[in-house]
């Protein structure tokens, strides 16, 4: 994966408006949505990787695989899914650093939900 | 003779019914996006409930007849096969679709062999392959309903069938030794016997001839009591007995007779035919309180070959529940005890309608009232199909 490129896309655009049959209202509703929900998901993520609690990063990836996946978000998803396998495994040694990089991404996601709300 | 005993609660579905779909999906996003998947390509097939939590989903589940649920393995509450097993166990009717992330086939499978039907991958859903597979759930749903409601049908025919033929031996024998004990009895009275025993000869005739009447019932059950069949109108015999009809029914109950505008002509015994619709009434006047009412119907209506008559007796009583509905016509089974009814009403009337070559249908709903639907050949011209 090539983590320039991710970030430079972190979200396809035309196959989010694909999904929803480009409908404006209900993509600014879901990009809303994501914002509001993004803190509470990286919270669980984090509290799991610092409780070093396998079956909880599970559940708390799985969650976020699940968002970004809907959001065609392939970097994040690919992020989650290495998080989802950890927790799977119950080898959690590596958590802490696929936790800081699934939080860029989900950044990098967020800002360009932003920018699709701020440009009407 | 058919045997269809329906009770309302598995009422058919009408076809251009939406299918209702159970949504259970904690992640709210998750849960936006497949409900614009339905919103924007399921149109009107659909329609869709959607809980975030297994105690939301069954609140729904108790109050909304849903169709296919569509399941989110790893909500907050619980996760994986339990989360399956849990929804399977509150409501096994249903099927269930499981909803899987992308690497969790292994799981999808599993969940499979415990009893969803399908699965689908989550977020990368199309929806065509969404819908089909709810469609496909629900048509399987359908059509094992239909399937063990035909081996019920079919199984209480061949019970009833059994016990007809056992019923109607043992009665065909019985009677033939009351025949003689009556006869000794008829014969030794005949000698002009002293007090005492002339008491016990009557007593010995009296309970003879009651449990000969007994055997006739069952005789009547078991098909081997033929009557006398000529034509007549259904109409006539229901106005004939309308009298005794109000007479069992008293004051305080309301009967109303709805009877075709021409003669409704079918091939049968008069005796048998007011045997049984006043049985019918009797039964339905045990079922009413105060206040309740019967309703008589007669009508002739289309049936495959020809037209056919159809009597209904229908009362706003009780009703019966599906235990009840599937041994109503079994001989000497009763609600009442066996102390207080002979349990031999109903396998009578089914004795008759058999015997008519016709068919008897149920349908009951607790505490609303049952209604006995009695279909026979009818005879010539058709009243007005």
């Amino acid at each position: 994966m090539s983590s320039s490129d991710s970030r430079s896309h972190p979200l396809d655009l035309a196959l989010f408006s694909e999904r929803l049959e480009g409908d404006v209202e209900l993509m600014r509703e879901l990009a809303s949505l994501y914002i509001a929900e993004y803190p509470g998901q990286l919270k669980e993520l984090r509290l799991a990787v610092t409780g070093a609690d396998a079956q909880r990063l599970r559940m708390a990836a799985h969650a976020i695989l699940g968002t970004a996946t809907n959001f065609s978000a392939k970097a994040s998803a690919r992020a989650a899914r290495v998080l989802e396998a950890m927790g799977e495994s119950g080898d959690i040694s590596n958590a802490a650093e696929a936790a800081d990089a699934l939080a860029a991404e989900l950044h990098q996601l967020r800002l360009a939900l932003a920018a699709f709300l701020e440009d009407k | 003779m058919q045997l269809e005993t329906t009770p309302s609660t598995l009422s058919a579905t009408v076809d251009t019914a939406p299918i209702r779909v159970l949504l259970v999906e904690d992640n709210a996003i998750e849960a936006k996006f497949l409900s614009a998947d339905f919103a924007k390509r399921g149109g009107s097939e659909f329609s869709l409930e959607t809980a975030r939590t297994l105690s939301e989903a069954f609140a729904i589940l108790e109050n909304t007849s849903i169709d296919v649920i569509l399941l989110d393995l790893f909500l907050t509450e619980t996760y994986g096969l339990q989360t399956l097993s849990i929804v399977r166990e509150r409501t096994p009717d249903v099927p269930v679709v499981v909803l899987t992330g992308l690497n969790d086939e292994a799981i999808a499978l599993q969940a499979l062999k415990h009893g969803a039907q399908d699965y689908l991958i989550k977020g990368s859903v199309d929806s065509c392959a969404l819908f089909r597979v709810i469609r496909y759930a629900r048509e399987r749903r359908l059509v094992e309903a239909e399937r063990r409601s035909l081996e019920q049908r079919s199984l209480q025919v061949r019970k009833l069938e059994a016990l007809g033929t056992l019923a109607g031996g043992v009665a065909h024998n019985f009677n033939n030794i009351l025949m003689a004990i009556t006869g000794h009895a008829h014969l030794l009275l005949e000698r002009s016997p002293d007090g005492d025993s002339k008491r016990h000869l009557d007593a010995i005739k009296r309970a003879a001839t009651r449990a000969s009447a007994l055997t006739h019932q069952l005789l009547m059950f078991g098909h081997k009591e033929t009557g006398q069949r000529i034509p007549l109108d259904l109409n006539r015999i229901v106005s004939n007995t309308e009298e005794l009809i109000r007479s069992v029914l008293g004051h305080e109950i309301a009967v109303a007779f709805e009877l075709a505008q021409k003669p409704v002509q079918i091939s049968a015994d008069p005796i048998q035919m007011q045997h049984m619709i006043m049985s019918l009434v009797l039964n339905a006047r045990d079922a009413i309180a105060p206040g309740g009412r019967v309703d008589i119907r007669t009508e002739g209506i289309h049936a495959d070959a020809g037209w056919q008559a159809r009597l209904t007796i229908a009362d706003d009583g009780c009703g019966m529940s599906e235990e009840t509905l599937a041994h109503i016509f079994e001989p000497f089974y009763t609600t009442r005890g066996l102390a207080v009814a002979a349990g031999l009403g109903l396998s009578t009337i089914y004795g008759i309608v058999e015997y008519h070559s016709g068919k008897i249908r149920v349908s009951s709903v607790k505490g609303r009232g049952s209604a006995f639907e009695i279909t026979l050949p009818g005879l010539g011209e058709p009243p007005a199909v």
